[in-house]
């Protein structure tokens, strides 16, 4: 299997559009997480300085996690360790000065809702949460920005 | 035409009704409870459609206790915080008992039937635990599904959620689906408020179809 990141965005943008679709935030997920272990192997002979002259796919993979935080968190996503993050929808408030950047379907559900709108988020093992669909685009742009295509 | 009408909840608070009444012997009566926008125009014509098909109904404002007479045409976000500000008051348990109050002036016409648009979707769930007399109940699309999960429906009911819908995760449809396998529960190709013909979102094929099954099972059951 040979994912481009072209393969990713098309993920990613489609997660978007299902903003509480955990499967494809956990898909999009996944895709990145292989796409750094396919990237390693297609550039640790050809351009090891791209992979930060790693000698393995793991010590490429912390040297990614101390790059990008984003990644590392996917990283951790997808190991699904007992004690790891999770993904979970929760309910999350919004600030009434923040209701004129709500979608019109957020608006009208979060209304009777206790002015709260549901999201994906990442549970952290300290029980804090990040909204998925950042790390997630975070994550894409530190792809890029580390110009790990083959 | 209908008509506006007030109504008086068993705790004396007095609030507006639209009303429609069919041109021969109803077949029943129908509550209709509002999106967020109140009794508005689209919402007076959706009393009238169910009028048309026989049936006496009734759409209460369930607003009112926020502000009374609240209502709007304006679906833009440039008043999202005034609104949302009115509603951090909101009482479902109120709610509840203007339901109750649109459900005996509807039952005038026989038995009576609850239906309702997103914030009157979650509150056609909240009826049917409730009971208030109501025969059956088909809503549409009532986001905040963890807060309704755990109402056990007391009359048939049946359910209507857009696979495309932004609000609602697709993941709590499916957990109403196999905690209540009795109830109804349709998906339809659309987004939220997809039987709005008011607003974008509106999806024709599947608010017919949709509408179309509440016109059944109120048939079925209103009998």
């Amino acid at each position: 299997m040979s994912i481009a990141p072209a393969g990713i965005e098309a993920a990613l943008a489609a997660a978007r559009a299902h903003p509480l679709s955990s499967r494809r935030t956990l898909l999009v997920a996944v895709l990145l997480d292989n796409f750094c272990d396919q990237a390693f192997e297609a550039l640790r002979r050809s351009a090891p300085t791209r992979v930060f002259e790693a000698e393995d796919v793991l010590a490429f993979r912390e040297r990614l996690r101390a790059q990008s935080p984003a990644l590392g968190l996917i990283f951790d996503l997808c190991a699904i360790t007992p004690d790891g993050p999770r993904l979970e929808i929760r309910a999350v408030e919004v600030p009434i000065a923040d209701y004129g950047g709500l979608s019109i379907e957020d608006f009208m559900v979060s209304l009777y809702n206790a002015n709260t709108v549901q999201r994906i988020v990442i549970i952290l093992p300290d029980a804090s949460q990040r909204l998925a669909h950042e790390v997630l685009g975070q994550a894409f742009a530190d792809l890029g920005r580390l110009q790990l295509s083959a | 035409m209908g008509e506006r009408i007030k109504l008086t909840a068993a705790d004396g608070f007095v609030l507006n009704a639209y009303k429609a009444a069919p041109s021969g012997k109803p077949k029943g009566g129908v509550v209709l409870l509002p999106e967020v926008w109140g009794l508005n125009n689209w919402i007076r014509s959706e009393v009238e459609r169910y009028a048309g098909e026989g049936y006496l109904c009734i759409a209460a404002a369930t607003m009112d206790r926020l502000e009374l007479g609240f209502e709007s045409e304006n679906y833009g976000s440039d008043h999202f915080a005034t609104v949302g500000q009115l509603m951090k008051a909101f009482d479902p348990a109120k709610a509840i008992l203007d339901i109750e109050a649109a459900a005996q002036e509807a039952a005038k016409a026989g038995k009576v039937g609850v239906t309702g648009y997103c914030f009157g979707g979650a509150l056609t769930w909240r009826a049917a635990n409730a009971g208030l007399g109501l025969t059956a109940a088909s809503g549409y699309y009532g986001g905040g599904v963890p807060n309704y999960i755990g109402l056990a429906p007391k009359i048939p009911l049946e359910m209507h959620y857009g696979e495309n819908d932004t609000g609602i995760p697709l993941d709590q449809v499916e957990a109403l689906r196999k905690r209540y396998p009795q109830v109804a529960i349709y998906l339809y190709p659309a987004g939220h408020g997809f039987c709005n013909s008011d607003r974008t979102i509106y999806d024709a094929a599947s608010a017919a179809k949709s509408n179309a099954r509440t016109l059944d099972f109120f048939a079925q059951h209103l009998a």
